[in-house]
C-alpha cells in the first residue's frame, strides 16, 4: 500500500519525480481513479477537470525529464476551494445565486500553484460564500468527512478538508475568514494554516475584507511549507498584501525551534468544551512542553472574549447584509436559509454606531493581543471545542440536547487579530474522529507557526488509514 | 548666528554639532527665540516645554562633546510634535476642550519615544483641529493658527500648528498626523515637504478612531531631513496593530539616485476631479513640476486612474463621518456641549448615514485599493496636484465655504489614506497672490524610499523656499 500514489505526500512525490520513479501522470491518474471513486460519497469536489489535469500532468513530466521543474511541488495535483477564483472555472461560491460563466483569470494563489508547476485539478466545496463552519449548500449539497461519513468534515473549506484527508490530492487551498481553514484542518485531521493576514495575497477582494485569508490544507507542515514558497508571494492586485520577503518555509521547519515560551489556553470564556478535546488538547500541550518549550497555562485571554466576539459577529452579518444589495430580493429564497436569516438580521439589528463600534473593539483587541505575543512567542488553545458532528445541522447538540452555536470560539479572534494561527492534529477521540491543536503567534511569525506544527507533528503523526473505509 | 540655526536644515545642523560650530542649546535657544517672535501672530503651539527642551538640549550637547556617544543623526535637533500625539509629560488635547486638561501624560505614543531615544529636543506640541476633524486648524481650545505666508490665511490642517512651526523656524523638525490629508493640506499651504508614509510603516498608539485611514509622518523643510526623520520613527512597536513587517529599510541608501529612467504617470484630475475644481495657478505649476521630471530623466506619461464610477471622495466620508459619529457619542453631553459645532454636525451626519451605507464605503475602498495598486504596479509614481487650491481664509471649516462635513474639498490626499500608498508633497511653486501650491508624488506600497528620493531629485532643481516672514528676526 505504500505504493499507492493518493496517499503520498507532496515532498514525497516531488522525491520521486526527480528520481524518475514515478511520473506526475502516474499520479494524477491515480488521483482521478481515486476521486471517481470516492467523491459520489463524499462531495469534496464540485468541479473536477480530467482532461486539463492530464493536459497538465504530461507537461509536468517532460518538465521533470529535461530537468526543467519549475518547483518541488511541480506535477503535484492540488484542488482550489470554489471561493477562489480559477481561470475557466465558475466562481460559485456554493450558491445558486453567482454568474456562473467561467472565471477570466487566475486567483494570486492559484497563478502561484500554476507557475509552480502544481497542478490545478479540482474545485472543492464550500459552505455558501463560506458563511458558515460546516460545508452543504442549496447549490452542491452535503460534503462528509472521510473519518466518519455521517459526520461534518467542517467549513467553510470542508471539500479541501476532506478531500485531502481522503487522498483526492495531496495540497488542498482553503480560504479562512473566521476558522473556516483551522476548523475543517482539525475535523480531518490536517496541517492548515491561515497566515498573517495580506501574507498570502488575495484577489478580487471577498465580502469579509481583510479577516479572509487564504491558506494551504495538507497532511504534513513540510507539505504545508512547500504551498506556501509557492503561494506567499506578492501580486500587485492585492492592495492589502504584506511586502515581499524570502522566508523559505521549509528551511525554517528545519530550524531547531529553540526555547520558546507558549500560554496555554483551555478556554477563551465560560462556554462548552468537549471533555476529550479538552484532554487531548492538554496532553498534547505537555507534549509540546517536552520539546524543549516552556508551556504556562493561562486562564483567560488578554481582551475579554465575549466583547471580542460581538465585533467578529457584527463584521461578520453585516458583510453578509451586502449581498442583498448584490441581489435582487426575487432571488433571495435560493440563498442557504442560515445565511439570509443572518443577512437580514444584520439589517435589522446594527446601526451605523454598532458598525463603527465593532471595528474600534476590533483594534483594541488586536492590540491587547499584540502585547500578549510580545510576552509569549505562541498560543496553544484547542482549534475547535468540539469533535466533528453529524451532517445537516449548522451548530452540534450540547449536553442539554439544545444546539451548542459556541462549538468553535478559538478561531476567529485571529481573523480579528490577524494574527498567524495553525492548526495540528492531535490524535483521535474515542470515536476514530480527528482532534486538533491551534498554534498561533505574533504577526508576520507564519514559518514560526508552521515549524512548531511540524516539530510536534513528527513527534506525534497522525496515521491516516485509506480513507473513506469502503467495502 | 542663533536665528540662523533655526531654519537650518537639520542634516546641516547636526554636521555643525559634529564639527563643534554649534551646540543643541544653541539651536534650542535659537528656536525659542523665534517662537517668542512669531508665535503671538501664528498661534501654533497648544503646549510650550521651554524648560524640558533645554534640559533635553544640554543633555545631548554633553552626548555631542563627548564624541561618539550621540543618540541618532538628530541627536539634539529641535522638533515639535502634533497634539493628536501622546508624549509622556506633557498634555495631550486632541485639540479639544472636552478632553482632561489633567492628564494623566503617561505615555509616549511610538513616534516620541522613538524621537526621545534619538536623542530630539522636544520644544512642544503643535496645534490641531479637534481630533484633527478638518483640514484648517482652528479649535475652542487654541483659537486659529495661521499661516506664515500670509497673515489672516490657514496654514491648513489638521497639522497647521507644526507646519506654522516649522516654516518659520519654530523647531527644525516636525511630526503630523494624516487621515485624509493632514500632513499634506498643510504642507502644501505652506510651502513645506511632507511625507504620508505606508499605513503601518511608522508605528501608531493608541490605536485611532480613523483605523487604517490615520497616519504619521514627517513634516520638513528639505526632502532630507524627512528622510533622516524616517530613519528614527519608522520601526516597529507592537502596540501598533498593523504595524509592518521590520524591513530594516535605511531611507537614506539610494537617496540621491535621482529620477533617470523611472516610469512616473502624471494625473492633473486623479481621473475625477472636476477641471473647473481645481485653481487654474496650480494647474499651471503642477504641470510645469510634471515637465521637469521629464527633464530628470524619468519616463514621464499623463494618465490617470479609472475608478469605475466611484468616487474616492464619498467613500471617504462615509469612513470617516461614521468614525467621528461613534467617537462623539463616548462623551457626556456636557463634554458634547464644548466641540466644535463644525464636529457635531459631521456626527450627526454620520449617525444617520446607515450601516448599508457605511459597510458599502468599506467594500468599495478595497475596490479603490485594487484600482490604485494596479496603476502603481505599471508606473513607480504618479504625479498629481497636492491641493486643487492653496490657502483661503482662516476660521473657514473647508474651501469653497464648505462646512467641513463633506472632507472632498482635499480629493487628491483623501484617495491615498484610503489605498494606504505612500504619498508626499513638495511645493512646486507660488500663485498670483505669492502662497506655496503642492505637488503630489504618490508611489507603491512599502515604497517610500522612492517617494523621498523622487522628492530630492526634483527638490535638487527647485529648492524649498522660505517664507519672507522667517527673514524678519
Amino acid at each position: 500500500m505504500t505504493h499507492d500514489l493518493t496517499q503520498m505526500t507532496a515532498a514525497h512525490l516531488g522525491k520521486l519525480y526527480a528520481r524518475g520513479k514515478v511520473s506526475p501522470v502516474e499520479t494524477m491518474k491515480a488521483v482521478l481513479a481515486r476521486t471517481e471513486a470516492v467523491n459520489p460519497i463524499l462531495n469534496a469536489f464540485c468541479t473536477v477537470d480530467t482532461e486539463e489535469a492530464l493536459r497538465a500532468a504530461r507537461a509536468s513530466e517532460r518538465r521533470w525529464k529535461n530537468g526543467k521543474a519549475l518547483s518541488p511541488i511541480d506535477g503535484v495535483p492540488v484542488s482550489i476551494k470554489e471561493l477562489v477564483r480559477v481561470k475557466g472555472w465558475p466562481a460559485s461560491m456554493g450558491s445558486k445565486l453567482t454568474d456562473k460563466a467561467p472565471s477570466d483569470a487566475d486567483a494570486p494563489a492559484v497563478a502561484r500553484l500554476r507557475e509552480a508547476g502544481a497542478i490545478v485539478f479540482a474545485q472543492s466545496t464550500s459552505s455558501e460564500f463560506g458563511h458558515k463552519g460546516v460545508t452543504d449548500t442549496p447549490l452542491n449539497g452535503v460534503t462528509r468527512n472521510p473519518w466518519n461519513t455521517g459526520m461534518t468534515p467542517g467549513g467553510s473549506s470542508g471539500g479541501a478538508g476532506s478531500a485531502v484527508a481522503a487522498g483526492l490530492g495531496p495540497l488542498g487551498i482553503g480560504t479562512d475568514g473566521g476558522g473556516s481553514v483551522r476548523i475543517p484542518s482539525s475535523f480531518n485531521g490536517l496541517i492548515g494554516l491561515k497566515a498573517t493576514y495580506g501574507r498570502v495575497p488575495n484577489w478580487p477582494p471577498t465580502l469579509n475584507g481583510d479577516f479572509s485569508n487564504t491558506g494551504p490544507m495538507c497532511r504534513t507542515a513540510h507539505d504545508c511549507a512547500l504551498m506556501m514558497n509557492a503561494i506567499a508571494r506578492p501580486d500587485p492586485r492585492d492592495p492589502t498584501q504584506l511586502s515581499a520577503d524570502d522566508t523559505d518555509y521549509v528551511k525554517v521547519l528545519k530550524r531547531k525551534p529553540g526555547k520558546p515560551r507558549i500560554a496555554f489556553l483551555l478556554r477563551m470564556s465560560e462556554h462548552p468544551l468537549d471533555i476529550e478535546v479538552a484532554a487531548m488538547v492538554t496532553k498534547a500541550a505537555r507534549q509540546v512542553e517536552k520539546l524543549g518549550a516552556k508551556v504556562e497555562e493561562i486562564e483567560a485571554p488578554p481582551f475579554p472574549h465575549v466583547d471580542a466576539g460581538k465585533s467578529f459577529v457584527t463584521h461578520w452579518l453585516t458583510n453578509s447584509a451586502r449581498l442583498l444589495d448584490l441581489y435582487s430580493e426575487a432571488r433571495w429564497g435560493e440563498f442557504d436559509p442560515n445565511l439570509l436569516a443572518g443577512a437580514k438580521a444584520a439589517r435589522e439589528r446594527y446601526s451605523v454606531k454598532d458598525v463603527v463600534e465593532a471595528q474600534a473593539v476590533r483594534r483594541e483587541v488586536a492590540v491587547a493581543w499584540n502585547l500578549f505575543f510580545e510576552k509569549y512567542d505562541f498560543l496553544l488553545t484547542p482549534t475547535v471545542g468540539v469533535q466533528p458532528f453529524p451532517v445537516l445541522k449548522n451548530a452540534p447538540d450540547g449536553l442539554d440536547g439544545k444546539p451548542n452555536f459556541a462549538w468553535s470560539p478559538y478561531t476567529a479572534t485571529f481573523n480579528l487579530t490577524r494574527h498567524p494561527a495553525a492548526s495540528v492534529p492531535c490524535g483521535l477521540s474515542s470515536a476514530g474522529l480527528p482532534v486538533g491543536l491551534q498554534i498561533v503567534a505574533g504577526h508576520f511569525k507564519d514559518a514560526a507557526v508552521l515549524a512548531l506544527a511540524g516539530a510536534y507533528a513528527e513527534a506525534h503523526p497522525l496515521k491516516f488509514p485509506i480513507l473513506p473505509e469502503t467495502k | 548666528m542663533t536665528s540662523d540655526l533655526a531654519m537650518m536644515p537639520a542634516h546641516q545642523l547636526v554636521k555643525l554639532y559634529k564639527a563643534r560650530k554649534a551646540s543643541p542649546v544653541e539651536a534650542a535657544k535659537s528656536a525659542l527665540a523665534r517662537v517668542e517672535a512669531f508665535n503671538p501672530q501664528l498661534n501654533a503651539f497648544q503646549h510650550l516645554d521651554p524648560d524640558g527642551a533645554l534640559k533635553a538640549a544640554r543633555a545631548s550637547e554633553k552626548r555631542w562633546k563627548k564624541g561618539g556617544k550621540r543618540l541618532s543623526d538628530v541627536d539634539g535637533v529641535p522638533i515639535t510634535i502634533k497634539d493628536m500625539v501622546l508624549t509622556k509629560g506633557l498634555p495631550t488635547r486632541m485639540g479639544s476642550l472636552a478632553t482632561d486638561e489633567n492628564g494623566p501624560w503617561t505615555v509616549d505614543a511610538p513616534v516620541s519615544q522613538r524621537l526621545r531615544e534619538a536623542g530630539t529636543v522636544l520644544l512642544g506640541k503643535t496645534t490641531s483641529p479637534e481630533y484633527g476633524w478638518k483640514g484648517v486648524t482652528d479649535s475652542r481650545l487654541f483659537g486659529a493658527t495661521h499661516n506664515p505666508w500670509k497673515i489672516g490665511r490657514t496654514s491648513g490642517g489638521s497639522s497647521g500648528g507644526g507646519v506654522a512651526a516649522e516654516a518659520v523656524g519654530m523647531g527644525n523638525l516636525a511630526i503630523g498626523t494624516d487621515g485624509a490629508g493632514s500632513v499634506r493640506i498643510p504642507c502644501s499651504f505652506t510651502g513645506l515637504f511632507g511625507l504620508k508614509p505606508t499605513q503601518g510603516r511608522v508605528p501608531l498608539y493608541p490605536p485611532s478612531a480613523q483605523g487604517t485611514l490615520s497616519h504619521i509622518g514627517p513634516m520638513t523643510r528639505t526632502v532630507l531631513d524627512a528622510a533622516m526623520m524616517m530613519n528614527v520613527i519608522a520601526r516597529p512597536d507592537p502596540r501598533d496593530l498593523y504595524g509592518r513587517p521590520d524591513d530594516a529599510e535605511d531611507y537614506l541608501k539610494g537617496f540621491d539616485k535621482g529620477v533617470k529612467g523611472l516610469r512616473i504617470a502624471y494625473s492633473p484630475n486623479l481621473g475625477f476631479v472636476e477641471k473647473e475644481k481645481i485653481d487654474r495657478d496650480v494647474a499651471v505649476a503642477v504641470d510645469a513640476a510634471a515637465r521637469v521630471f521629464k527633464t530628470l530623466g524619468a519616463k514621464v506619461v499623463e494618465d490617470s486612474p479609472d475608478f469605475m464610477g466611484m468616487d474616492p471622495r464619498q467613500i471617504l466620508n462615509a469612513h470617516w463621518q461614521s468614525n467621528v459619529a461613534v467617537l462623539f457619542k463616548g462623551y457626556s453631553p456636557e463634554k458634547q456641549a464644548l466641540m466644535d459645532p463644525g464636529l457635531v454636525k459631521a456626527a450627526e451626519v454620520g449617525a444617520n448615514l446607515g450601516q448599508e451605507a457605511v459597510v458599502t464605503a468599506i467594500h468599495q475602498r478595497q475596490q479603490v485599493g485594487v484600482i490604485m495598486n494596479a496603476f502603481l504596479a505599471k508606473y513607480d509614481l504618479l504625479l498629481t496636484p497636492t491641493m486643487p487650491m492653496t490657502a483661503f481664509a482662516v476660521n473657514e471649516n473647508a474651501a469653497w465655504g464648505g462646512d467641513g462635513v463633506d472632507i472632498g474639498w482635499t480629493p487628491f490626499t483623501l484617495t491615498f489614506n484610503l489605498t494606504r500608498q505612500p504619498a508626499a508633497t513638495i511645493p512646486c511653486g507660488l500663485d498670483r497672490e505669492g502662497l506655496p501650491i503642492g505637488l503630489q508624488i504618490v508611489g507603491g506600497h512599502a515604497r517610500d524610499a522612492l517617494v523621498l528620493r523622487a522628492a530630492a531629485a526634483y527638490e535638487r532643481v527647485r529648492p524649498i523656499p522660505a517664507p519672507p516672514l522667517a527673514h524678519q528676526v
